[in-house]
């Protein structure tokens, strides 16, 4: 609900600077799944009764944004992780035989599941086996990451658990610790690890290692 | 003895991006990173420019010695960064975003990225002006902080033929830290062929390239 908040006080302050002041059915129609004029007009309906018209008015009552924000749940499905995107097997494969002379193995994985909040996330790991030292590619949301995504989550496999992305590698003796600075591989593996989510909360500044726990 | 009139001075939070040890908490890195954040973040915006403006991304990357500098370029084939956004990326008592307010899967919604950018080189001695051109304008934006922290620019505007944005910045290639035992000099941690090759691994949609 913070989150939608947000967005309309958004939209009010840019109003308030000379911006369009957005009718609410307007605003309602720019969400997944409510963009018919009928489903806007069926969420919106009791608000403008009760005077809410404008963004603007949700600055007189608070309030009247969970009401909103219920009414818009009520009318459209959740978000699947499928509508974030992903990179995809045939990329990850193809980047690693560009970058390296000889891939003789590679296997994808690719998981989807939701947050304790709700949110989905999908989760992308690509590896390969190479006859040199490879790398591992950290990425959140298309973006590489100054580290481990997940160090200080706990990954559980069906025979060990570790502590991120960099422990679990190291567990299954794919990504022995090295001289070399974290990405660097002294095995013979190169490993792209990618995670997908909404709004991701990090808990560093340096928006490396993600909070798989909240958002 | 006379009583002290004191006043109450304003401080503008503004240098907080031109000085390395606030930088350093702001990005969560150490200096010896400071390269590869503005590296990262040059890349995110570019990537995020040319998709909003549905584009597919063809991102340049250039990373040279000169002298004891590093001297860093993005370029894209984006719409251009528009000259009103880069005067309002010079107030630094706001953040321009356009994806903060929004739940989506974004790089990177704060809306200081540019801030950032434009204030590490300072933090770490250049005083070099970072060029950023676009739309048919080349910009030199040379901060300064004066003694009270209050954050100025010089920017310098001409015209010059350009295609999509492209930003470029020199920065010290070396840090001198100073401890109780003496002073010594370490180096900038850039790789910059790993980042270019991260991004070119996390966006199969954009052609990436890298000189240096």
């Amino acid at each position: 609900m913070d989150s939608l908040k947000g967005l309309i006080f958004n939209h009010i302050a840019h109003a308030r600077s000379g911006g369009r002041d957005l009718p609410v059915g307007e605003f309602v129609r720019q969400f997944a799944g409510l963009s018919s004029t009928a489903k806007a007009q069926a969420v919106t309906a009791p608000l403008i009764e009760g005077g809410t018209t404008h963004l603007s008015d949700f600055a007189k009552d608070e309030a009247m944004v969970k009401t909103l924000l219920e009414r818009m749940r009520d009318a459209s499905k959740a978000p699947k992780a499928s509508a974030l995107g992903w990179v995809g097997k045939e990329h990850f494969q193809t980047f690693f035989e560009r970058t390296y002379v000889e891939v003789k193995e590679y296997n994808y994985v690719r998981k989807s599941g939701t947050l304790p909040s709700g949110l989905p996330f999908t989760f992308e790991f690509a590896v390969a086996i190479l006859d040199e030292p490879g790398h591992l590619y950290c990425g959140v949301n298309f973006s590489p990451t100054f580290g481990d995504p997940l160090q200080g989550t706990t990954l559980a496999g069906p025979k060990f658990k570790a502590d991120g992305i960099r422990g679990f590698l190291s567990q299954g003796h794919a990504l022995p610790e090295g001289d070399g600075t974290w990405y660097e591989s002294p095995a013979s593996v190169a490993v792209a690890a990618h995670i997908v989510t909404a709004a991701p909360l990090f808990l560093d500044r340096g928006k490396t290692r993600l909070n798989m726990e909240g958002a | 003895m006379g009583q002290l009139q004191r006043t109450t001075f304003e401080v503008s939070r503004a240098s907080e991006y031109f000085d390395a040890r606030q930088l350093s908490a702001l990005t969560g890195v150490p200096q010896t990173a400071f390269a590869s954040v503005c590296l990262k973040e040059l890349v995110d915006n570019s990537l995020d420019a040319c998709e909003t403006a549905g584009a597919k991304p063809e991102i340049a990357i250039a990373v040279s010695l000169q002298g004891g500098y590093i001297k860093l370029t993005v370029s894209d084939n984006g719409p251009g960064i528009p000259p009103e956004v880069v005067h309002r990326i010079l107030d630094y008592s706001v953040r321009v975003s356009d994806k903060a307010a929004y739940r989506s899967p974004t790089r990177g919604a704060q809306g200081n990225a540019l801030k950032t950018v434009i204030g590490i080189p300072y933090s770490l001695g250049s005083r070099e002006p970072l060029i950023v051109k676009a739309r048919g304008i080349r910009h030199a934006i040379t901060p300064w902080v004066d003694p009270a922290g209050g954050v100025h620019f010089t920017h310098d505007t001409t015209q010059e033929i350009t295609e999509g944005t492209m930003v470029s910045l020199l920065m010290p290639a070396h840090l001198h830290v100073k401890t109780a035992f003496g002073s010594h000099k370490q180096p900038q941690n850039l790789d910059a062929l790993h980042w270019a090759r991260s991004f070119a691994a996390f966006n199969p949609h954009a052609t990436i390239s890298y000189q240096g």
